[in-house]
């Protein structure tokens, strides 16, 4: 079985946002969100030791994904290959997973009113394209693979020392591995740590889930039976069968 | 904060819920899924050339029932070989941008009042040629210039030499990279070109003289720059900013702006003394050598140490690290370089540093243009005549060795606004934005008031088009055929195909078009024996062995190059003695210093600094500051300013300040960036964002262009290209003058660990950035 991951070469990025484009045009990303992301930092530290960071990012797609939990209808799960997806279908819009993902992955798409993210490209993957901030990246620092073969160039990078973006405080088994010899990933770490994951409390359940529901619920019946009453009216009673 | 559900949520769970069936339909964002409909989207991949800057990488389309949805790489083109950066990514949004200018218009207020009204394209097209046509029955057809770019600029210049005028310019001369192509001539018989035919993969080391590589974006050249450092190349950054490139580097130079021929001289002095040079090459294939050594003698890295405030030693090591890998050493031979009006000399220092390592056509260094295999029929069409009056610009004689084929922008402001010498009475604007390419804005703006007719064709209303008398809307490049592309200079030969990927959207037209209906307007139909461009791309690749279909179905053809010399192989200089010319006799007999000296620069004075600028990776000169998938990236530029100056005159990151530079132009309210990367005499503005862009919506709406502080310039004798690099701003805020209440030298550099290299120890250098002393009273004046 594959097991999905993307390592980041922050010494080959050069910022150029060729991968943020790409995505946003893959998959019509609505101004200003983002399924994924370059960070500019405004260069820091103490002259004549600065240093010039950018952090790229994207969903981790987590081995214990704090949005999977979060997700109160089971749209968001995790792949077999390791790819966390949103199942657009079973997507209320609650938005607690967009809370409870350590990463800001995740955002709701204001005209489709469901919450969409990185799914590495998966629809080009599994037809044997590389997603498509990879295969944009003008610096090649973007590096898709698999990490289940110990022989894939995204293996043999992380066993080279790429470090995913996990803190004392939260590490959940991310997906994404940063390579860098210029000190430049703990800027990025210290600038944008993982955020300790938002759970979904029982009160946050009610407001944003069950108490829509109910409404939706009783909405639906009183639709369904607006219906079997049209239908009724239309059709007469000998089409309607028990 | 609780979600409201919409109706049509609503509506969609009410389903799952309410009755229980299952009616789910697929929402799958993925491009390649949501063919799954019932009836299957008709979906197109359509190859052909970008052009939201000036590098024409390949792209593949993907249009969907009619509709361009995608743009990327081709991986067919040897050049950008399937990536495409954020920009040319971002051509979908072009396309749909809702500001583009939509059908042709004439104008009906007064000139500037922003009122036309809307008209078809033949009554714009007659209106237009009846008043190009009075000018010229009045003054002469001398009297109508041209600044045109791009693409399709070609065939306005083309237009206006058939018609007979001498007056056409470009920026891509005077105000980008004349004087380096000048400064490359002298020396090598042959200017780098564009790609330049760099070999950045392969080299050990890349010095970048002012070259922001990662911010200035060109795909190719990005793509081997981003090897390079994986091949461990070590990377010399000259730049007043920590700039990208910088953040790779292994030194940083923070040198003094204005003072890098200084560098270059003191790096050459080195290179001879220490007998670093390549000898052989140096004795077969070039002239000059022992006259430049006398030249140099004088010009130790002590002496550049005071002027450029690069530590002596610094400048030894970096010259040891070009003796040490040439010739595998790539020196950047710049491409904006309009700094300084000194800047042929400063290129031929390049291009002399260059020469002497012996890179030229060697791995890591620079590499040959080959022949061509193919040549294409050319149109049956009489010979442009002679323009019977001298061009006004002085491209030629005047500035003797400037290009007559781009001509000179500034030169024919004036010449506009003095009416000498003799009358511009009509201006056609093709393809520029004059008001954020050209320096001193206002004059440009003054010239317009002496025009008997102004026409603008463009793609998006930008500044110059709201004075326009006409408006003619040109297709975007996703919606017109251009030229053929051909590139000889590159590891693989190529010739490209722009084509159109989309429908047009608006009732625009081609820049082809638009020059060929004018054309016969003009009384030129000789020279416009077609109807459509593809004709003539056909016609002339008829006999050329390039198959057409072909070029249209792969949008590239490439052929084998011969980028290297083999081991001893000489190289023939395309100079007048084949060779090349370290001391150039060619300058001393009009009156220039034969070998490059060094010219002091002025120092801003207190309060004030030194205004300097360059590109952004995600937007393109003043071409994409309105297109929505690049604007929310970076909507508008941050002013670098030194972290210990700004701190010293009470700023605060992001606080807003104005900036207002020696003549008292102001700029609107900019935000600043502090940052120990940026020297304490200089500031740093990016360049491309709001002039007075009124007919954009999605912009900034306040005046923070560099362009607009650049009021003062200065002119390369040599070449003619501006200087832009010469204005001093101060900031201020509350209507106060800001000054710096203490002094900070920066004459240090650091040296870092290069990737993948292990060991090295992080040799800071000496420097000294620590707070002076307190001025009593702050003082304005420059």
């Amino acid at each position: 079985m594959s097991k999905y991951a993307m390592v980041i070469d922050m010494d080959r990025c050069i910022a150029c946002h060729a991968c943020e484009v790409a995505c946003r045009s893959h998959y019509d990303v609505p101004v200003p969100y983002y399924r994924n992301w370059v960070h500019d930092l405004r260069p820091e530290g103490v002259y004549p030791d600065i240093k010039k960071v950018s952090y790229a990012g994207l969903c981790n797609h987590c081995d214990d994904a704090p949005c999977v939990k979060a997700c109160p209808t089971g749209a968001t799960y995790k792949r077999k290959d390791g790819v966390v997806v949103v199942d657009k279908d079973l997507c209320i819009g609650c938005g607690l997973c967009i809370e409870a993902c350590p990463y800001g992955a995740r955002y709701i798409d204001p005209v489709k009113e469901k919450v969409d993210k990185c799914d590495f490209c998966i629809d080009r993957v599994e037809q044997g394209v590389e997603p498509a901030c990879v295969a944009t990246c003008i610096a090649s620092a973007r590096i898709f693979g698999d990490i289940d073969d110990p022989n894939s160039k995204v293996s043999q990078l992380i066993a080279s020392g790429a470090q995913p973006n996990v803190s004392s405080k939260v590490n959940v088994g991310p997906n994404i591995y940063y390579l860098d010899s210029h000190n430049h990933f703990p800027v990025v770490q210290a600038a944008f740590p993982p955020k300790i994951p938002n759970m979904p409390t029982p009160q946050k359940m009610w407001t944003k889930v069950l108490r829509p529901l109910f409404w939706l619920a009783i909405g639906g019946s009183f639709l369904g039976q607006l219906a079997a009453f049209s239908t009724q009216l239309f059709k007469g009673e000998s089409d309607i069968k028990e | 904060m609780e979600k409201k559900i919409s109706r049509r949520s609503f509506l969609k769970i009410s389903g799952t819920v309410g009755t229980g069936a299952a009616v789910g339909l697929s929402t799958s964002t993925s491009k390649a899924k949501a063919a799954v409909r019932t009836e299957p989207k008709k979906i197109e991949r359509i190859p052909s050339v970008c052009e939201q800057c000036f590098w024409r990488c390949g792209i593949i389309a993907t249009v969907e029932d009619g509709k361009l949805v995608n743009i990327e790489g081709n991986p067919l083109h040897p050049n950008n070989r399937g990536k495409i950066c954020a920009r040319g990514n971002a051509g979908v949004a072009l396309v749909y941008e809702k500001d583009r200018l939509k059908g042709p218009m004439i104008r009906v207020g007064e000139r500037g009042s922003g009122k036309w009204r809307e008209v078809s394209w033949n009554e714009a097209l007659d209106y237009t040629a009846e008043k190009l046509l009075a000018v010229t029955k009045k003054y002469g057809v001398e009297a109508n210039g041209l600044f045109a770019h791009g693409a399709s600029g070609y065939f306005a210049t083309d237009l206006y030499s058939f018609w007979g005028s001498p007056n056409s310019a470009a920026p891509s001369f005077a105000q980008c990279k004349g004087s380096r192509d000048v400064g490359y001539e002298l020396t090598y018989g042959e200017n780098m070109g564009s790609p330049e035919r760099l070999d950045l993969a392969n080299a050990k080391v890349i010095t970048l003289i002012g070259s922001a590589l990662g911010e200035n974006i060109h795909t190719g050249q990005i793509i081997d720059f981003t090897d390079g450092l994986a091949n461990g190349a070590k990377v010399i950054a000259v730049d007043p900013r920590f700039s990208t490139a910088a953040s790779k580097a292994k030194w940083w130079l923070p040198i003094k702006p204005g003072t890098d021929t200084a560098l270059v001289l003191a790096w050459i002095n080195e290179i001879i003394n220490k007998k670093g040079y390549d000898e052989t090459f140096v004795r077969n294939s070039t002239t000059g050598f022992s006259e430049l050594t006398t030249h140099v003698k004088e010009f130790t890295p002590e002496w550049a140490e005071k002027i450029t405030e690069i530590p002596a030693d610094v400048i030894r090591e970096t010259a040891k690290a070009m003796i040490d890998a040439k010739p595998a050493v790539l020196i950047h031979p710049g491409r904006h370089v309009a700094w300084y009006g000194n800047d042929v000399q400063r290129a031929r220092a390049v291009a002399i540093l260059s020469a002497i390592l012996g890179i030229w056509g060697q791995k890591g260094g620079y590499f040959l243009k080959s022949e061509f295999p193919a040549s294409y029929n050319a149109l049956d069409i009489p010979a442009a005549p002679t323009p019977k009056r001298q061009r006004v610009d002085g491209a030629g004689y005047r500035f003797p060795l400037a290009s007559t084929e781009e001509g000179l922008t500034q030169e024919l402001v004036k010449a506009t606004l003095s009416q000498k010498p003799y009358p511009i009475k009509s201006w056609m604007v093709f393809g520029q934005n004059i008001f954020n390419s050209i320096p001193a804005k206002r004059d440009t703006r003054k010239a317009i008031d002496n025009l008997d007719f102004y026409v603008v064709v463009d793609v998006r209303p930008t500044e110059p088009t709201w004075y326009a008398d006409v408006i003619l809307p040109e297709d975007t490049y996703l919606e017109r055929y251009d030229t053929l592309m051909t590139v000889t200079g590159w590891y693989k030969q190529y010739v490209s195909l722009r084509q159109p990927v989309v429908k047009r959207v608006h009732n625009t037209k081609p820049g082809w078009w638009i020059a060929k209906e004018l054309g016969k307007r003009l009384g030129l139909s000789a020279y416009y024996p077609y109807n459509d461009y593809e004709d003539v791309i056909r016609y002339q690749l008829k006999d050329s062995g390039i198959s057409f279909t072909k070029l249209k179905r792969d949008g590239v053809i490439t052929f084998p190059a011969k980028p290297f010399l083999e081991p001893g192989e000489s190289y023939q200089f395309k100079t007048s003695d084949k060779k090349v010319h370290l001391y150039s006799k060619e300058l001393k007999d009009l009156g220039f210093d034969p070998i490059p000296v060094y010219e002091p620069v002025n120092d801003p004075g207190k309060g004030y600094f030194r205004l300097v600028y360059g590109l952004m990776p995600v937007h393109s000169h003043g071409k994409t500051e309105s297109n929505p998938w690049l604007n929310t990236l970076i909507s508008e530029p941050h002013l670098w300013i030194n972290e210990i100056i700004g701190k010293s005159m009470g700023l605060k990151n992001d606080e807003e300040v104005i900036v207002e530079n020696q003549d008292g132009i102001r700029s609107d309210k900019i935000k600043i960036l502090m940052t120990p990367g940026m020297r304490p005499d200089a500031v740093y503005l990016p360049h491309g964002f709001g002039g007075n862009d009124r007919g954009l919506l999605d912009y900034t709406k306040r005046n923070i262009s560099d362009n607009n502080l650049i009021s003062k310039y200065t002119v390369d004798p040599i070449s003619g290209g501006t200087g832009l690099r010469v204005n001093f701003v101060r900031l201020i805020k509350d209507e106060q003058p800001l000054s710096p209440t203490v002094e900070v030298s920066m004459t240090g550099v650091s040296a870092k660990k290069v990737s993948g290299v292990q060991q090295e120890e992080e040799q800071n250098k000496t420097f000294n950035i620590q707070p002076k002393k307190k001025a009593s009273a702050i003082k304005e004046g420059c």
